[in-house]
């Protein structure tokens, strides 16, 4: 079999090439490293200045907020907003948190309050990242600075409460001398029934003073109890009339229960209102909270594994193209499927060696946590590899030179690198260019990669990005043979 | 006879240039036949189209008895190339490198094994056998090189200036080697008439594309020296004035060609050796001067493919 005599001799070439293994063992690393922290979208600590001219319970509530939000890293200064615009221009802070004097006043008279916030919009992440993380300070300096009016209320309400309960005992024994008056009335002991009067009296001043509010009601049932009182003295037997007084005094009795009942009514509500938001969205997380790491560690396999199956798969072929070796075995007996099968064995090999490697520093080096199974990965990564190996046959086909080849590799992996979700979803892209993202095998690596890493997904329900993928490597490989066979002298 | 190649009508374009015109040869077995031309001659075009590598435009190829169109699988079999280039796998040693290419005609391990043993020896690279291409001088990956092309034994042997940037000792023994090869076939290209002259039974000279003559060596010199005459060199005594020297002998006498003077020696060719001495010597009286040696010298293929070169338009 010529095949074997080809795959021998790959395999002895590559064992004997000390650089490119000691790539293949480094290179995963300083990309999992190089990209899974320095390349982090997530943007952290950005230097902050804060100016607080409010000086209140309330700006400190803020400056707690920003201190515990993990975007920011503040310094409190004492200079006047323009000369922090400068500072922002010059040094190294990228925004500053204005906190204007009358921050305090406007939330204690229920007026709109604002707080100011400059962002260095020179750098599109921070200005992105940080337009977001601002309303999330608003949020959680409003809760606190909401619990601190609540509070007040809160003491408020137990006075107004003191006095509610004080009037409500006055009411009640002021019902006992009312009932106690008409007892006098109807057993016609006057003078008893004047003593009760004066009683009611008294209690009714006490009233009046305790709940000022019902002033004008009581006001009237003093007139009337007066002339209740004024009759009794004058010794008129009007009994009738004290009768129907006595039960317009109960009515009214009855309206001034009503009222404070209203009253209790109202400071429940008030309470309520204050003690919670409206509403406020509850997230929850279907597949648990995801890192970056976590997001991009997919997206690394898949693209250290395509660099390694195209660069060195078209690289290696220009090099034989170069050395004129290729030129020799065309005069072989040696077909092209031989040569390029033997090839694309062995950097399939070194491709599932590799694929574990990554996978083993992903998940003991790195702790990403893979949910589905190992196994699908695999495959993923091994029908990736193929078809990356296939284009790379397919470009060395085209390619003559090591100079074309060092323009064009980067020329195509650029681009379907970038649109193949590596490190931002396919929605950051208009519409009308979305499409281009079908073009790159790295796409459905990535789909199906993040399926079953971090949704758990099986292979059946990645089965359609698996199987474009399949048909892409299958494409590819039988493109590269017979393109190759065409180009190769 | 039995040919080994034969090439008729052949004629390939790329694009408007035609490296090779309507070129007719064949090739006898078992022979060296040497393509010989200065670069751009077309020289190279001709070995790829007989190796497959390249498609002729128009006429055909018959090689070993079959069409190098349609049967060229099996015509790889038997035949081997050495391209002038090194083209050999640098990172791998010489035994491995006879290993692959041996291997991709021979498949029995054993008897693989045994040849290459051979060829090791034969090329006197036993010292050699465990070092990388890349480690060794020039001379011995070229010696490697066609080491590998013999490994199979092929029927036809292609050889692309083979000796060019060698070393005395391995271009010695290269010469050997491929002399000893009596079942081979070797077609070599050159722009080295006298390698060519020393190895070759039989020689093609081309020039843009075209085929200018063929022939033995022998039968090339033979036949131009009748034409060229033979080339003498006389020194005198004095420094000559060749400006007094070619007036002289164009006033007196006719059969000397090509005169050329160089401080105190006269060359210059004569189809008539005798005669043209004679008139030289005649005109040593007139300078009034001593000969001090005579070198007659034979032509050579060089000098005839120099001839036929300047004079190509003229020769059919």
């Amino acid at each position: 079999m010529r095949l074997t005599k080809v795959i021998k001799k790959e395999f002895k070439s590559i064992a004997r090439d000390r650089a490119f293994i000691l790539t293949l063992i480094v290179e995963p690393l300083i990309l999992m490293l190089v990209l899974g922290y320095a390349f982090q979208a997530d943007v952290r600590n950005v230097e902050t200045l804060v100016i607080d001219e409010s000086l209140s319970d309330y700006s400190q509530k803020v400056i707690d907020a920003i201190n515990n939000s993990d975007y920011f890293e503040h310094t409190l200064v004492n200079i006047t907003l323009d000369d922090a615009k400068e500072e922002l221009r010059k040094s190294g802070a990228r925004a500053i948190f204005y906190i204007p004097p009358d921050f305090d006043d406007k939330l204690d008279m229920a007026e709109k309050a604002e707080i100011e916030l400059y962002i260095d919009s020179s750098d599109y992440t921070i200005y992105n990242i940080l337009k977001g993380a601002s309303s999330e300070v608003a949020k959680d300096s409003l809760q606190d600075i909401v619990k601190i009016i609540v509070k007040d209320l809160e003491t408020e309400r137990g006075q107004k409460q003191k006095e509610i309960d004080e009037v409500e005992n006055l009411v009640d024994s002021l019902d006992e001398l009312g009932k106690r008056t008409v007892e006098n009335i109807e057993k016609v002991d006057i003078e008893g029934a004047a003593d009760s009067i004066a009683d009611l009296k008294v209690s009714l001043n006490q009233l009046k003073q305790a709940a000022p509010a019902l002033t004008d009601s009581i006001n009237e049932i003093i007139s009337e109890v007066d002339s209740v009182e004024s009759d009794l003295r004058a010794n008129k037997k009007i009994i009738r009339d004290i009768d129907t007084s006595a039960d317009e005094m109960e009515d009214t009795y009855k309206d001034i229960q009503d009222k404070m009942r209203t009253v209790n009514l109202e400071l429940k509500k008030l309470k309520k209102d204050f003690l919670s938001f409206p509403f406020d969205i509850k997230k929850d997380y279907l597949f648990g909270e995801i890192s970056y790491f976590n997001y991009l560690t997919p997206a690394i396999m898949t693209l250290i594994l395509f660099f390694i199956g195209f660069v060195l798969t078209s690289l290696n072929l220009v090099e034989e193209r170069n050395s004129k070796t290729l030129f020799r075995i065309s005069t072989t007996p040696l077909k092209k499927y031989e040569l390029f099968g033997g090839k694309f064995f062995v950097y399939l090999f070194v491709g599932v060696l590799e694929t574990l490697y990554v996978l083993f520093i992903a998940l003991v080096l790195f702790n990403v946590t893979v949910v589905g199974s190992i196994f699908s990965v695999m495959l993923v990564l091994l029908l990736l590899m193929a078809t990356a190996i296939g284009l790379g046959l397919l470009i060395s086909s085209i390619v003559k030179t090591m100079r074309q080849a060092s323009l064009l590799l980067p020329l195509i992996v650029i681009p379907l690198l970038l649109v193949s979700q590596t490190f931002s979803p396919i929605e950051v892209m208009p519409k009308f260019m979305r499409p281009v993202a079908y073009i790159s095998p790295m796409f459905y690596s990535n789909i199906a990669l993040r399926g079953i890493m971090i949704k758990g997904l099986g292979l059946g329900d990645v089965i359609i990005p698996v199987i474009v993928l399949a048909l892409y490597a299958l494409l590819a490989v039988g493109l590269g043979i017979v393109i190759s066979k065409k180009r190769i002298t | 006879m039995d040919y080994a190649i034969k090439v008729s009508g052949v004629t390939k374009r790329f694009g408007e240039l035609i490296a090779v015109d309507n070129v007719s040869f064949k090739i006898p077995e078992g022979k060296i036949f040497g393509l010989l031309g200065s670069n751009g001659a077309g020289k190279t075009t001709i070995i790829n189209m007989l190796t497959g590598l390249l498609i002729p435009d128009e006429g055909s190829i018959n090689i070993l008895g079959m069409s190098a169109l349609s049967k060229i699988e099996d015509i790889r079999k038997q035949i081997a190339f050495v391209p002038q280039t090194i083209s050999l796998y640098e990172d791998l040693t010489v035994y491995e490198n006879m290993e692959f290419f041996g291997g991709l005609y021979i498949d029995k391990k054993s008897e693989l094994k045994i040849i290459i043993e051979k060829m090791i020896k034969n090329f006197e690279l036993e010292q050699k056998r465990n070092s990388k291409i890349s480690e060794l001088s020039g001379g011995y990956q070229r010696r490697c090189s066609i080491a590998c092309a013999l490994i199979s034994q092929p029927r036809i042997l292609f050889l692309d200036e083979p000796l060019t940037g060698i070393d005395i000792q391995t271009r010695e023994l290269v010469r050997n080697l491929l002399n000893s090869l009596k079942n081979t076939t070797i077609i070599i290209t050159t722009h080295s008439i006298k390698e060519a002259e020393a190895i070759c039974d039989y020689v093609v000279f081309f020039d843009d594309g075209k085929k200018i003559i063929e022939g033995r060596p022998s039968e090339l010199v033979k036949k131009y020296s009748q034409i060229l005459g033979e080339s003498i060199s006389i020194e005198f005594d004095v420094f000559l004035d060749a400006e007094k020297i070619g007036r002289y002998l164009k006033k007196y006498h006719l059969d000397i060609y090509d005169l050329k003077v160089s401080e105190k020696t006269v060359t210059f060719r004569s189809k008539n050796l005798g005669r043209g001495m004679i008139d030289l010597i005649n005109s040593i009286r007139y300078f009034r001067s001593h000969i001090l040696n005579i070198d007659i010298k034979k032509q050579r293929l060089e000098d005839i493919f120099e001839y036929v070169m300047e004079n190509k338009d003229e020769i059919d």
